[in-house]
């Protein structure tokens, strides 16, 4: 007898069939709801798949070239989480939650034949090693950032704050901290400074500035005025060197209403930290990226073909008192720790720490000793940028630092247990079921994530995999790499 | 003797109008897993006229006959022929 053996796929399959010639949200990202939305807006077919309700929220940079929307999905999906399927209306959903507890229970003796426990640490992983097609977590510098602190009898102790991270080049207790690495001590209140050689504060006398283009009566020049767009004057001034991330000044305009455009040098480029039209007369506090400064600029702007000038009363900076302590530290016990001799610790200071990502992440909740370090390599090719490789390996490792428990139902048998109420309907893909085995000590509340009917002709023989982990992140990037 | 069959399959077009209903369908068999699309498996006799209707273009709905409710829709994966 020669019979036909049809194979089907849901309808979700079909996004594998559509082609992202290129599609590059670019390094800052875009919102989830938006990608998706041009991702499906990509499908050729005549009957397309339509947007449903995206409930996965974040930004997320994202590059795909010549992948399927599938694969694109699959990885944005690598990088959220969520619930991601195609519902009977063609439509793509995406909601954060699944499924619900409805009170099931499946027990032995009761409703449960055969169960099997599974702890696959085959799959378990403390040390993550990401790998991508073009970036690496080496290309993501960190800081000044806040830190945690301790301290004993010998030394001092900084430890890294962000999930999962361990600095570049690190060796071993002891040796002299990496070039990446600098320990920052603050332990002033900020201060306002001026520009060097001013003296005085000048909040109601525009006559501040006798530099640069200005006059000596704090204008700016007013030739040329007629060049749409140009900057009229500027002053450049020495400040002390330090880190700064707040300004404050007050200026003033003659004739047409001016913009005012401040710039800070950090000794090998200029970063422009305000530009805005001028408030007449008022005091203008605003605060930027912190970043370390030896000179300031302030250039006065005509944004159309009018007349007009500046005059600038006052500009002052708000300097941290930070210095860099990195000469006081050596690398810990592991890489996320710094220490320094006791003698040198500061216990009214504020420590920052500056830093390179290692090319891998640490679950240091796992960790106890060095023996409980378990390295891991992924690869994750359609990731491009450094930071969704960051947020998407922190990801995996909240998945891989815990050994997934799996329970394997062979079989339900509810034909003779009239006394017992189970309901197939409930028994959906994620919802919650509380098995039982008091035998071997089981008592769980897991999640159903795949369900295997063999013949629908018996729908209550069934195969159900019960599972502490929703998926196996390995498994899914094996997937991946297949494109289904 | 048999069960009656709970669920059916039917053939229907891009535009959801119904082709056929496979009755002859046997050894169907369902896979559900999370964030995957579900699988649908079954057998025809390969001189089913219906078989016509299997093709790329179309669907496959599985509908649950006592409650009328289709409980999944599929596109084709793979077609294979064997002889027992």
């Amino acid at each position: 007898m020669i019979e036909t053996e049809i194979k089907c796929d849901g309808i979700m399959a079909r996004l594998g069939e559509e082609m992202i010639g290129s599609y590059d949200t670019g390094e800052s990202g875009s919102a989830i709801g938006d990608i998706v939305t041009d991702l499906i807006a990509l499908q050729r077919k005549a009957t397309k798949i339509t947007e449903g309700t995206i409930s996965a929220t974040g930004t997320v940079a994202l590059s795909a070239t010549n992948k399927t929307i599938l694969s694109a999905l699959i990885q944005l999906h690598g990088s959220i989480g969520g619930y991601i399927y195609v519902d009977n209306d063609w439509k793509l959903q995406w909601p954060t939650t699944i499924g619900s507890d409805t009170g099931q229970q499946i027990r032995f003796r009761k409703n449960l034949k055969g169960i099997h426990r599974d702890l696959n640490y085959g799959g378990y992983c403390t040390k993550l090693h990401p790998a991508s097609a073009d970036e690496s977590l080496s290309d993501i510098s960190l800081g000044p950032v806040d830190v945690d602190t301790d301290t004993d009898v010998t030394y001092g102790y900084i430890t890294l704050k962000e999930t999962y991270a361990a600095y570049l080049g690190w060796t071993a207790a002891g040796d002299a901290l990496p070039t990446n690495v600098t320990v920052w001590k603050k332990n002033a209140a900020p201060a306002w400074v001026q520009g060097t050689g001013e003296a005085g504060t000048q909040w109601t006398d525009p006559s501040y500035c006798s530099n640069g283009d200005w006059d000596d009566n704090g204008y700016s020049d007013d030739d040329p005025f007629t060049t749409e767009n140009s900057y009229t004057a500027y002053l450049t001034a020495d400040i002390t060197a330090g880190q700064y991330a707040s300004c404050k000044f007050k200026a003033g305009y003659q004739y047409d209403r001016c913009y005012i455009e401040i710039s800070a040098y950090d000794g090998a480029d200029w970063t422009v930290i305000y530009y805005a039209a001028v408030s007449d007369g008022t005091i203008k506090e605003f605060s930027f990226a912190g970043q370390n400064m030896t000179q300031f600029r302030v250039r006065g702007y005509l944004p159309w073909y009018k007349h007009g000038n500046i005059e600038l009363y006052e500009i002052q900076f708000l300097q941290d008192d930070v210095t860099d302590d990195s000469s006081n530290w050596e690398q810990g016990a592991d890489e996320r720790t710094v220490r320094c001799a006791i003698a040198d610790w500061d216990a009214g200071a504020t420590y920052q720490i500056s830093y390179t990502y290692a090319d891998y992440l640490m679950a240091w909740d796992k960790i106890t000793t060095d023996d409980d370090i378990v390295a891991r390599l992924v690869t994750n090719k359609y990731v491009s940028y450094s930071l969704s490789l960051l947020d998407s390996s922190i990801l995996i490792l909240d998945e891989l630092k815990v050994v997934p428990t799996t329970y394997d139902i062979d079989t339900i048998d509810l034909s003779h247990n009239e006394d017992f109420d189970f309901s197939f309907d409930a028994l959906l893909i994620g919802s919650q079921v509380q098995v039982i085995d008091e035998d071997l000590g089981i008592d769980v509340n897991v999640r159903v994530v795949k369900i295997e009917h063999p013949d629908l002709l018996y729908p209550e023989r069934m195969q159900i995999q019960l599972s502490t982990r929703v998926r196996d992140i390995s498994d899914y990037l094996a997937d991946l790499h297949k494109e289904f | 003797m048999e069960p009656a069959m709970p669920f059916i399959l039917e053939a229907r077009n891009s535009s959801d109008e119904l082709l056929a209903i496979f009755e002859n369908a046997h050894s169907i068999s369902l896979t559900e897993e999370l964030n995957r699309p579900p699988m649908l498996d079954f057998l025809l006799p390969a001189d089913d006229d219906k078989l016509t209707h299997i093709s790329q273009s179309n669907q496959v709905w599985l509908r649950n006959y006592d409650t009328g409710v289709v409980l999944y829709k599929f596109v084709l994966g793979r077609r294979g022929d064997s002889r027992d």
